[in-house]
């Protein structure tokens, strides 16, 4: 007999169950990998799909010559730190001395290179080596918002106890870890564990010859049963709506995708990803079109989470928020720069820049690259044996 | 006539003897006989003639440039990774071909399974969130459907094998194995026994079938 990585997981599972002497296969275990940090820990990564233009990671390197920078329209948020407005309004008072600036010199210019090779570190998938280093108490590990898979259409195997989940519905969501309202005819938690465990069981046969057609409804179903498996936690998918303003339960636009964040940063997810599309603002020489995306689509919803769950919990979780994209605008049209700095907000940071460009958009040649970016986050979510390594931005955390 | 005899069943010995050894054809592709497998969808192993390594795949095609353009081609084995997941507008219509009847939830559950932007087109994708829905629809279905009396008496292991295996047929378009009954009886029977409402069990055991990859994917 084959010992394939879904038998061995599901071996594992009843052998929880055994050893736990109940009828359900030992709640929580598939889905609770020992917590590697002291701490509820999230890392929430805000993916501007196009580019992130250097305004929003070392404003003050412009000042009067470019991107119609001026000393009116920036921020100096302290230690170096100096970003456009619409992004510095958008980070409450409380939590502007958490702030910095990481930079990231990747010498890539194309987007799809960009998009695929910033999520990957020793050919493994960052994001899932992350969250499964995590660990924690979410049955759900990784979490994209209002979609399916990374930025390029990126479905990565998963890594340990940790695969992609797609979450494109609240109330989906919500039903799934707090159950829907009881009715005749609708279905109980407990019984959907138990049933969808015997659809899984009675999958063996088509999973195992569709290997990688079929992945995600095999990891779909682990993470299914986990979520089942956990305690009750309610939610109200109309208290969402309200703090993000929003109305129905899709999860489409900016708006949804911070709210779905959210949830899942309750849940204890350790990773997700927020993707917001219509960053490659090629001609864009003064700026402006990327402050009026910003201030229209990204900083009400991210005032709201920062607010809520980064500031308003900073006793009981770690959340890090990272805002990066492909890479920089260069000067003079915001073409393609082939390095970016990524600004990242969180609980352990504290102000300081390894990312501010000159005022070519060039960042220091000893600038480390994509791998430098992952052991910061790893250092920032405090791992206890980090898997990516040592970080090489030491002066950027608390 | 004893030496026509003879010659007849010498050739007819050598052409059996022949079909159980590989066939090569012109493209050098060798034809091995395939192991039983009750659902045809291909045996993977390390043995099988239908996984790659039993057979030389393909010559080299090198372009101009002295590219060999078969060079990033995959391999991969016979029937497998055929299957793929039904879109969520297929639900309908499959819930209506299996059951007859279609939960009014569903004309509200399309963003569970992810939005495709009008005129656009994107391979389905499961999780865990989607599939709990689609067990969650089914069991809505399933319990609306089974509106019979025979489903107010709990399932046995007798009634629950018939049911099992009857829907299973209907909703994967293929007999099940005994394996794939017995998770559903078993179900039914042995694990929602403290279920009070007997149509409620039974709707479980509808739904988990429904939730299958038998019926998620084609």
């Amino acid at each position: 007999m084959r010992l394939t990585r879904r038998g061995f997981i599901k071996a594992l599972g009843a052998g929880a169950g055994a050893l736990a002497g109940t009828r359900l296969a030992g709640p929580g275990l598939l889905g609770r990998a020992l917590a590697a940090t002291p701490e509820p820990t999230s890392v929430v990564v805000i993916w501007l799909n196009g580019g992130i233009n250097a305004i929003f990671t070392g404003a003050d390197a412009f000042t009067n010559t470019a991107f119609g920078v001026t000393s009116s329209n920036i921020t100096a948020l302290g230690g170096g730190v100096v970003v456009d407005n619409t992004l510095a309004n958008a980070i409450p008072q409380g939590l502007r001395s958490r702030v910095a600036s990481v930079g990231i010199r990747h010498g890539i210019a194309d987007h799809g290179q960009a998009q695929s090779r910033m999520f990957v570190s020793n050919g493994q998938s960052a994001p899932l080596v992350l969250a499964n280093a995590i660990g924690g108490n979410g049955a759900i590990k990784a979490a994209v918002v209002g979609g399916n898979s990374l930025p390029n259409g990126a479905r990565p195997q998963p890594v340990g106890s940790a695969s992609l989940q797609g979450i494109t519905d609240m109330k989906a969501t919500i039903d799934a870890v707090a159950g829907a309202t009881p009715a005749p005819n609708t279905v109980d938690r407990e019984g959907a564990l138990h049933g969808l465990r015997a659809a899984d069981a009675m999958s063996d046969s088509a999973l195992s010859k569709s290997p990688k057609s079929l992945a995600s409804v095999d990891q779909g179903y682990e993470a299914a049963i986990a979520t089942l498996q956990k305690p009750v936690q309610p939610f109200n998918v109309q208290e969402f709506n309200n703090a993000y303003g929003l109305n129905g339960t899709a999860v489409r636009g900016f708006a949804a995708k911070m709210a779905a964040a959210e949830l899942m940063v309750r849940t204890g997810t350790g990773f997700v990803i927020a993707e917001d599309g219509g960053w490659d603002t090629h001609g864009d020489r003064n700026g402006n079109t990327v402050r009026n995306a910003f201030s229209q689509r990204i900083a009400n919803p991210l005032r709201t989470f920062l607010t809520r769950v980064v500031e308003g919990e900073l006793n009981e979780r770690n959340v890090i928020v990272a805002i990066l994209g492909d890479f920089h605008r260069s000067l003079p049209g915001s073409d393609h720069q082939a390095n970016l700095a990524a600004l990242v907000i969180g609980k352990r940071i504290k102000n300081g820049t390894t990312g501010k460009t000159d005022a070519r958009v060039s960042l220091p040649p000893n600038t480390p690259s994509i791998d430098g970016f992952w052991q910061f986050l790893g250092a920032a979510a405090r791992l206890d044996n980090s898997p990516f390594g040592a970080n090489p931005h030491p002066s950027l955390l608390a | 006539m004893s030496r026509t005899f003879a010659i007849t069943l010498a050739g007819l010995a050598l052409a059996l003897a022949a079909c159980d050894e590989p066939l090569e054809d012109g493209f050098r592709r060798r034809n091995r006989p395939l192991g039983s497998d009750p659902s045809g969808e291909g045996q993977p192993g390390g043995d099988d003639p239908t996984q790659p390594g039993s057979c030389d795949e393909g010559s080299p095609h090198v372009g101009f440039a002295g590219t060999d353009f078969t060079a990033g081609r995959p391999l991969g084995g016979l029937g497998a990774d055929r299957r793929r997941i039904k879109p969520f507008s297929a639900m309908e219509s499959e819930l209506r071909r299996v059951l007859g009847v279609v939960p009014s939830s569903l004309a509200t559950s399309a963003s569970a399974f992810g939005d495709i932007p009008a005129r656009w087109y994107a391979e389905p994708v499961a999780g865990a969130v989607s599939l709990y829905t689609t067990y969650s629809l089914a069991f809505t279905a399933c319990y609306d459907a089974m509106s019979d009396s025979v489903y107010a008496q709990p399932p046995t292991p007798a009634t629950a094998t018939e049911e099992c295996r009857k829907l299973q047929h209907k909703a994967w378009l293929r007999a099940p194995t005994a394996e794939e009954t017995k998770e559903c009886v078993d179900l039914a029977v042995t694990t929602l026994a403290s279920e009070p409402s007997p149509r409620r069990r039974w709707a479980h055991a509808c739904a988990s079938v429904l939730s299958a990859a038998g019926f998620v994917s084609y």
